[in-house]
């Protein structure tokens, strides 16, 4: 727990309202807004669109990277096990053939 | 944030029309901030792209923490001006020559507020600020940012801000008594 509140030293002047506010005013008027071209805002405009694009195609892909895996991968299980039930049926029915022979 | 710019963030995360909109929303603010600090069309241009891409490309790791999404854009326009002057180890020598835009009418209209000898004074005042005092005068007076928001952008507190606002303005005023700045 704080026993003292933290004092601050003021070491410069500061300024009143009045001035604040003269001061602003006379900033704003100093500065006033730049307008950038048209051609460059549109031009801008079409590549940064042009990348948004690119960006959010690459982002569908990447999400639908994992999903297309496990179907993929699971569609190769599938067909694997059914190559191994065909062989291993195909071995048991030249066993029984060749023993009843 | 309000609730329709929440919305339209998370929907340009995947929608690139809708990070066209949020582009269009902020691409004047944001060349505004990079021509103040380079006072060069062309350099402007190449850092207002550079946002915009960066802020694209870093979009779908965003996180909504409350601040606005105008501060978020600003912290990576202001990332890239602080390596800008890193880089150039510089200054702007460009003087602002207010051909580009309507700046000449803007000017005359605010001409009865200031004379024109004062404004120029102020403006080379403002010109030779250090890198943050700059972006804090600029976020503060020309993007209209709140001091959350500049706080969020320079990466600092409130009260940081708060202190080094009334630095500047001290500072600016001083260069404005006593003559030419530095």
């Amino acid at each position: 727990m704080r026993l003292f509140k933290p004092r601050y030293i003021t070491l410069q002047d500061s300024l009143s309202e009045q001035e604040q506010a003269q001061l602003a005013q006379a900033i704003t008027a100093a500065l006033p807004p730049q307008q950038p071209s048209e051609a460059f805002v549109r031009e801008l405009e079409r590549r940064l669109l042009l990348a948004a694009r690119r960006q959010a195609a690459m982002t569908v892909a990447r999400h639908e990277q994992p999903r297309l895996g496990i179907i993929g991968g699971g569609m190769i299980s599938v067909v694997g096990g059914l190559a191994v039930w065909l062989y291993l049926n195909a071995r048991k029915n030249v066993t029984v053939n060749s023993t009843t022979a | 944030m309000l609730d329709e710019e929440r919305a339209l963030v998370a929907q340009a995360k995947h929608d690139p029309e809708a990070f066209g909109q949020l582009y269009r929303r902020y691409v004047r603010q944001i060349y505004n901030y990079h021509y103040r600090h380079t006072g060069n069309v062309h350099e402007a241009e190449d850092l207002t792209s550079r946002t915009f891409f960066r802020a694209l490309q870093h979009l779908p790791r965003y996180r909504d923490t409350g601040h606005s999404f105008q501060a978020w854009l600003f912290r990576i326009a202001h990332n890239l001006v602080v390596n800008w002057y890193r880089d150039h180890s510089r200054h702007p020598q460009v003087e602002f020559d207010g051909t580009h835009s309507d700046c000449g009418a803007y000017s005359e209209l605010l001409d009865g507020v200031v004379e024109a000898e004062q404004r120029d004074k102020l403006r080379r005042a403002i010109h030779n600020l250090p890198e943050v005092r700059k972006t804090l005068v600029i976020l503060k007076f020309v993007e209209q940012l709140s001091n959350a928001e500049i706080a969020v952008v320079l990466g600092r507190t409130e009260g940081a801000v708060k202190a080094l606002y009334n630095r500047t303005l001290t500072h600016l005023r001083r260069v404005m008594m006593e003559g030419d700045p530095r």
